[in-house]
């Protein structure tokens, strides 16, 4: 599934788009939470599992990935509980959103921008101007590409 | 003889006027009964309610996802509100979203106002002031939120016009405090939020019994009748007439001129929205053209002579689409005139002449003139009219299709993100010339024409239609028609199973149509919910989604379940007015089952609602401005909200944090007020889920209340457990929370759950009699 | 998991299911076929604790559609169980039936009707042998004091009729034991307080003669449920001293009442419509009503929705009623407590009955003695107080003696009475003055009126 860029706001840190070189040196962070939603099936298979690994997951809507959870709560919950400090039970300087529906992730990313701390990371396929780092309107063969990238670098 | 009377004209005037003389209890006056004692908030005004908002809002978080980052709202600006920064009027971007959401309300309960205001003023005019507010038999307390809010008991619905101007005040403040350098903290600001839903609210209930009493609409029919509903429920050969809009007026004047005539069976009249509800509860041969979504699409058909418009959910370029087919518009609220030629002083002659003639609109806020001018045009246009379209034929189809540069603009410019591009593809010749993938998107578009905009070659919504030709032209489904009101005696009567844990809840499906995935999950969900013997009730677009689906023997859940307020059962309220009832079945709850007056007692009968009924709106499609609004009210009476996806551009959620026992915290009115904890219930009061099955669960999680009797506790847990292993193939982890007593464990997994909760250090809790007021705020 | 070798889900979740004809694969029971649910109590050594034998045809062995007889017969053993319990036992065969996802369960006791759906039977659910276990499970979890427990399901059609027949003698002997039980016989009496999740302040008092407002509550089913779970919404009421005979004011039942509505009351008399009043939840079946035009008591119930001689709907009398207060002259009631024989004992009983809705009238026919059957009045004759006055007067209806007639003597009493005032009249000492009670001397007022002597 396309998804669309978003308008609505002004992007954090105008700059390089997000790639998949980057995002697997980025993923190595440690205090990372993947925040993984109902759309997770869009991912190619086999990609979620090792983009995810060595993070903490929450498992949001009604997403049931092959992968270890620490949590399963509403994508809405677990970033309200982000912004306040200490209440979800970890420390997260880093937030990756992946298969979350674009809007009430648009919605989720603005409120970590304005009320976080935490660098917030959109793995989905539209741009969101309101995570730190996104990926541009890719087309799916070039978003998988840079998926791919980013599993084969974190290996690396 | 003589002498007695005067003896006796003397008694009168010593006084032998025995107390309660009078009064003989066959005569009982309406004010005599109306005994109840008098709460302190009479027409409360925008700062009254303040302490039960704080109360609400100290319990809930509000969670504020901004959609901007600046204000522009005044020349100051703009004013970027990024990292902390404040505006230049002093505000920072938790105030101005704050701000946001409460212009948003008063956006959406501005319509609903002004649209109470027409139709009160409108039926004073026909039929005069008078006209007694009945509500029906099983109905003694006509006006729930009148009594509660006004304070009075309006008999007539001239009664009303002092209410609805009481609301226009107050609308007129909180316009005010939206205005640059008037209120500065994000709390107030969502306490005006509430305030502007609960005017919402009340203009809901104004509207709906002004036009219950006035046009005879079904007055709490458990069994209301079937209409039709679908695109090909009308006849395309005959004149059509289409409705668009909320106001039922000019759709009375229409219906009265077609059953005068004599013209059922030459004239199809039917509608989009919510007057298309409206018009089959005054008469159900009326046809259900469908919801929002369904206006341009029905309008590019070509089927409608002529469009009727009066206010509320109309597209800006509905001229442009009539245009395209050759239909007439009609408009008749000056909410929407589309520069068209005001045609009052016209004979109803001159002006179907003058659309005869070419004419391809008028402006007719004479409302008893436009059924005849919409049905006589439409009856001599209608032969000209006959084969034209604004979609594509079937047979050129192919080449459109063949013709898509594959460029991916209709994805991005798609609000629900359909995978247009894809579809197109695989309907083009070279790859075989599937076209399956296009009538799939039929069912889950939501007929915006925003990818018709992008598009360099084509218009993709109509190239979808035409695809799914053979399906919509012989599209017909039913749809309950609008009940109205809840019955007090059906309260009654659910009273019991609910105490003895035999319904659950009860979830309300209300509002817009702007699904993220279709609609044929709303119903499938509200088929489970009644399986499940939740009390279910529609309304708006949504109920009109309900019918607009299918199961197995190609029943709708209208046909497979009855229309009373009962478990197991699915009832319409109506249109988006009639949205009251729902909140008016919560007040008169409150009021039937333990007296609590109704009288300028808003925060004790809230308080009520929060803690002791388990009722739940769900607005999975929430598009406009006016959803806000109903769902702003619903929480402030204390009645949760999930909304679908869309419902964070709304920018507030209200959240409750499970995780801190504080927020927990009532007062028991068994022990002497003391402070007792409670469960997280309701755990939310405005929640936005991200998809349908997590909006299913956490609909049936927000049943619970501290109140529930064990046997409720049971069987709403056993729901919320069953769903939840349904959607997300696992165990609730927060269940230890919600679980009081051993027998509120289901049945079937007491053993095992006791067991892990007691290693985890359950300890059982005692029920309390809740309430978040102190005993000297409260009259009972 | 106890349920785990059922090829079906089992829950509490699955009792709103329905099986629509064309789904099911086989129908037992019903209208065509003979049915009856029996359960009893037995010695520990004659139950075989999870014996389930199927007497007659199998599921798998019956015809796709068919339509076969459907007797349950369900013993059970345990140390605390007795006879009483029964019938407790029995009603919740519906429920538990209609947790097994797949199967449902209509009516009760020799109506029943079940209908198993294709999909259960693809899932395995081809033997009743299956529903057996799950029944017992389930009976079992749900009622600890049951400790051994067989189901022999009939489906042969002898041995179903004879199942029927036999389960149709011990209902009646049942029903008989259940109506020669009362007040005096035992020694608790049982509260609920279920509807005070809506209506803080109401507590119900249920007696052998006297079943919960909504119908519910048997003090059969109270006692078994407060037996199996002490600190539930049902709770045990020592009846106490009988203070007041012709009230059914108990010691018990006001200390009861005085402890779980938070002191809002104190005193309560059971039958009657009058002062110290039992209190009314919401969710009551019906109200009596008193009608001091007539000085008789009306009934009128939730499915009647046209006007009372009251003046008004039920809804606006309930509306008066609820909430757990005490309201002089209007009692919530079920419609059940019609047929006790304390029914309003202390103002008349059935003979102060002076009106209710036809269909009530029918339904508890049986319970209104013979000659009084035509003379309480319904909406077909009157909703109107007045005639229904004249009409009550012309049948000859018991109350009709007890109105207070003004005589002419009365009226030149009453006359001289006022001239001697000048005319200051205080009702209360006017009426002792002339002998009558407060009510009596406004009804001469009004007479007085009627006669233009009063303007």
């Amino acid at each position: 599934m396309t998804q669309a860029h978003s308008p609505g706001n002004v992007r954090v840190k105008p700059g390089a788009d997000l790639n998949g070189a980057m995002l697997g040196k980025l993923l190595n962070r440690p205090g990372t939470l993947f925040l993984v939603g109902s759309q997770w099936k869009e991912l190619p298979d086999g990609v979620l599992e090792p983009l995810v690994d060595g993070g903490d997951v929450i498992l949001t809507g009604s997403a049931n990935p092959p992968v270890e959870k620490v949590a399963r709560m509403g994508v809405s919950e677990a970033c309200h509980l982000l912004c306040s400090e200490g209440s979800l039970g970890g420390e997260y300087g880093q937030v990756v959103f992946v298969g979350i529906p674009h809007h009430i992730a648009t919605g989720m990313l603005s409120k970590l921008k304005h009320y976080s701390d935490a660098t917030a990371i959109s793995l989905d396929r539209g741009f969101q101007p309101d995570a730190n780092l996104a990926f541009p309107n890719l087309s799916r063969e070039d978003w998988e590409e840079e998926l791919g990238e980013a599993v084969e670098r974190r290996s690396a | 003889m003589e002498s007695r009377n005067v003896r006796l004209d003397r008694l009168e005037k010593g006084g032998l006027q025995v107390e309660g003389l009078e009064l003989t209890v066959g005569d009982i006056e309406r004010e005599e009964l109306w005994d109840e004692p008098a709460g302190p908030y009479h027409l409360p005004g925008i700062k009254d309610l303040r302490r039960w908002d704080h109360l609400l809002l100290g319990r809930y978080d509000s969670s504020y996802e901004p959609t901007r980052d600046v204000c522009d709202l005044c020349t100051f600006g703009p004013c970027d509100l990024t990292d902390g920064k404040k505006s230049a009027c002093g505000l920072d971007i938790s105030g101005q979203t704050a701000r946001m959401n409460l212009l948003t309300t008063v956006m959406g309960a501005a319509a609903h106002l002004s649209h109470a205001r027409e139709i009160v003023e409108h039926v004073i005019e026909k039929f005069g002031p008078d006209v007694e507010i009945d509500m029906g038999s099983k109905n003694d307390v006509e006006a729930p939120m009148v009594r509660v809010i006004a304070g009075t008991i309006p008999e007539t619905v001239g009664d009303l016009l002092p209410v609805v101007e009481y609301c226009e005040e107050e609308m007129n403040h909180l316009t005010s405090a939206t205005s640059t350098m008037q209120e500065g903290s994000p709390l107030e600001f969502d306490s005006k939020s509430l305030h502007a839903g609960m005017m919402d609210n009340l203009a809901l209930e104004i509207a709906d019994i002004a036009q219950i009493s006035a046009f005879d609409m079904p007055r709490g029919d458990e069994d209301a009748p079937l209409a039709e509903i679908g695109m090909g429920t009308m006849d395309p050969e005959k004149p059509v007439v289409l409705a668009i809009g909320h106001n039922v007026a000019p759709g009375t004047s229409i219906i009265d001129y077609m059953v005068e005539n004599g013209l059922e069976e030459e004239v199809e009249v039917g509608a989009v929205c919510c007057n298309a509800h409206d018009m089959t509860r005054i008469n159900p041969h009326v046809n259900v053209v469908g919801a929002l979504s369904k206006q341009v699409k029905y309008i590019r058909t070509g089927a409608p002579d002529v469009v009727v418009i009066d206010e509320q959910c109309i597209r800006a370029d509905v001229l442009e689409e009539c245009r395209k087919v050759g239909a007439r518009l009609v408009a008749c609220s000056g909410q929407a005139v589309h520069e068209l030629q005001d045609v009052s002083d016209r004979d109803p002659g001159d002006i179907v002449e003058m659309m005869v003639d070419g004419e391809d609109g008028v402006f007719l806020p004479e409302i008893e003139k436009v059924g005849e001018v919409a049905i006589e045009t439409a009856r001599s246009v209608y032969e000209d009219r006959l084969g034209r379209k604004a979609i594509p034929e079937v047979d050129e189809l192919q080449g459109i299709i063949d013709s898509c540069t594959e460029c991916g603009r209709c994805d991005r410019a798609c609000p629900e993100f359909l995978p247009i591009t894809d579809a197109m593809v695989d309907g083009m010749e070279e790859n075989g010339g599937d076209w399956s993938g296009l009538e799939e998107l039929w069912d889950r578009c939501v007929g915006c024409t925003r990818c018709d905009e992008v598009c360099p070659v084509m218009d993709p919504m109509s190239v979808q239609e035409t695809a799914s030709e053979h399906r919509w032209k012989t599209e017909r489904n039913v749809v309950r028609t609008g009940r109205g009101p809840i019955n007090d005696t059906e309260i009654r009567n659910v009273g019991a199973p609910i105490v003895l844990g035999e319904i659950p809840g009860v979830v309300a499906f209300v509002g817009c149509d702007n699904y993220p995935d279709g609609g044929r999950s709303v119903a499938e969900v509200i088929r489970d919910l009644a399986e499940r013997n939740y009390i279910v009730l529609t309304s708006g677009c949504s109920a009109m989604t309900a019918g607009d689906h299918t199961f197995e023997d190609g029943q709708t859940v209208y046909e497979m379940f009855d229309g009373r307020f009962d478990k197991g059962c699915v009832s319409n309220v109506g249109s988006c007015v009639a949205n009251a009832h729902i909140v008016d079945a919560a007040l008169k709850i409150a009021n039937l089952f333990a007296n609590v007056p109704l009288r300028d007692n808003f925060e004790e009968v809230s308080d009520y609602v929060l803690h002791r009924i388990g009722a739940v709106g769900v607005c999975w499609g929430v598009y406009h401005q006016k959803a806000l609004a109903i769902a702003n009210g619903a929480k402030r009476w204390g009645i949760p909200v999930v909304q679908g996806p869309h419902g964070v551009k709304f920018r507030r959620q209200e959240l409750g944090r499970p995780d801190l026992d504080e927020r927990w915290v009532v007062n028991d009115a068994n022990r002497d007020y003391e402070e007792v904890q409670i469960e997280p219930a309701p755990e939310h009061l405005g929640y936005s889920a991200e998809s349908i099955e997590e909006m299913a669960v956490m609909a049936v999680k927000l049943c619970m209340r501290p109140n529930d009797t064990r046997q409720g506790r049971m069987i709403k847990l056993t729901n919320y457990i069953d769903l939840y292993r349904k959607y997300f193939d696992e165990y609730p982890s927060d269940l230890a929370r919600f679980v009081r007593h051993e027998k509120e464990v289901p049945l079937t997994e007491r053993e095992e759950v006791m067991e892990v909760l007691e290693d985890r250090g359950w300890e059982p809790r005692e029920t309390p009699n809740p309430t978040m007021l102190r005993e000297e705020d409260r009259l009972i | 998991m106890a349920f785990e070798d059922i090829p079906v889900d089992i829950g509490a979740v699955y009792e709103g299911q329905r099986i629509r004809k064309g789904d099911y694969r086989v129908e037992l029971g019903g209208k065509k076929a003979p049915g009856a649910e029996l359960v009893r109590a037995r010695g520990a050594d004659e139950v075989e604790d999870g014996r389930v034998e199927v007497i007659g045809p199998d599921i798998g062995d019956m015809e796709e559609g068919g339509t076969y007889p459907y007797g349950v017969y369900i013993e059970m053993a345990g140390e605390d169980l007795d006879r009483d319990l029964e019938s407790v036992v029995e009603r919740r065969h519906h429920e538990f039936t209609n947790y097994i996802d797949g199967a449902m369960h209509l009516n009760q006791r020799d109506a029943i009707w079940i209908r198993i759906d294709d999909e259960a039977f693809e899932k395995g659910m081809n033997s009743l042998e299956i529903v057996g276990r799950a029944l017992i499970e389930l009976f079992k979890l749900e009622m600890d004091y049951i400790e051994n427990m067989q189901v022999t399901f009939y489906t042969d059609e002898a041995e179903a009729e004879n199942l029927v027949e036999r389960a149709r003698e011990i209902y009646e002997e049942r029903d008989a034991r259940a109506r020669d039980l009362h007040e005096e016989d035992v020694d608790n009496f049982y509260g609920c307080n279920l509807c005070q999740s809506f209506a803080p302040d109401h507590v119900c008092a249920i007696t052998p003669d006297r079943i919960s407002l909504c119908g519910s509550i048997t003090w059969f089913d109270a006692r078994a449920a407060a037996r199996v779970d002490p600190d539930g919404p049902y709770f045990p009421i020592p009846k106490g001293e009988n203070v007041d005979e012709e009230h059914g004011e108990w010691t018990g039942v006001n200390e009861a009442v005085e402890e779980r509505s938070g002191g809002v009351h104190d005193r309560i008399w059971l039958h009657t419509v009058f002062d110290n009043i039992h209190t009314s939840c919401g969710c009551f079946e019906a109200l009596a009503f008193y009608m001091p035009e007539v000085d008789g008591v009306g009934i009128v119930d939730r499915d009647y929705s046209g006007d009372t001689p009251y003046g008004v709907s039920f809804s606006t009398l309930a509306g008066q009623a609820g909430g757990g207060k005490q309201v002089d002259g209007i009692l919530g009631i079920a419609v059940e407590y019609l047929r006790s024989p304390k029914f309003l004992e202390a103002d008349g009983g059935m003979e102060r009955v002076v009106w209710m809705p036809e269909h009530i009238k029918e339904r508890i026919s049986d319970a209104i003695p013979g000659e009084l059957v035509d003379k309480i009045v319904t909406e077909e004759t009157t909703i109107d107080v007045a005639e229904l006055r004249e009409e009550l007067e012309s049948r000859g209806h018991p109350v009709s003696e007890r109105w207070f007639e003004v005589t002419d003597e009365l009226v030149e009493r009453a006359v001289d009475y006022i001239r001697s005032t000048g005319g200051k009249v205080k009702p209360a000492e006017a009426a002792e003055e002339l002998g009558i009670d407060r009510d009596q001397f406004m009804e001469l007022v009004k007479e007085l009126k009627k006669r233009k002597i009063l303007a």
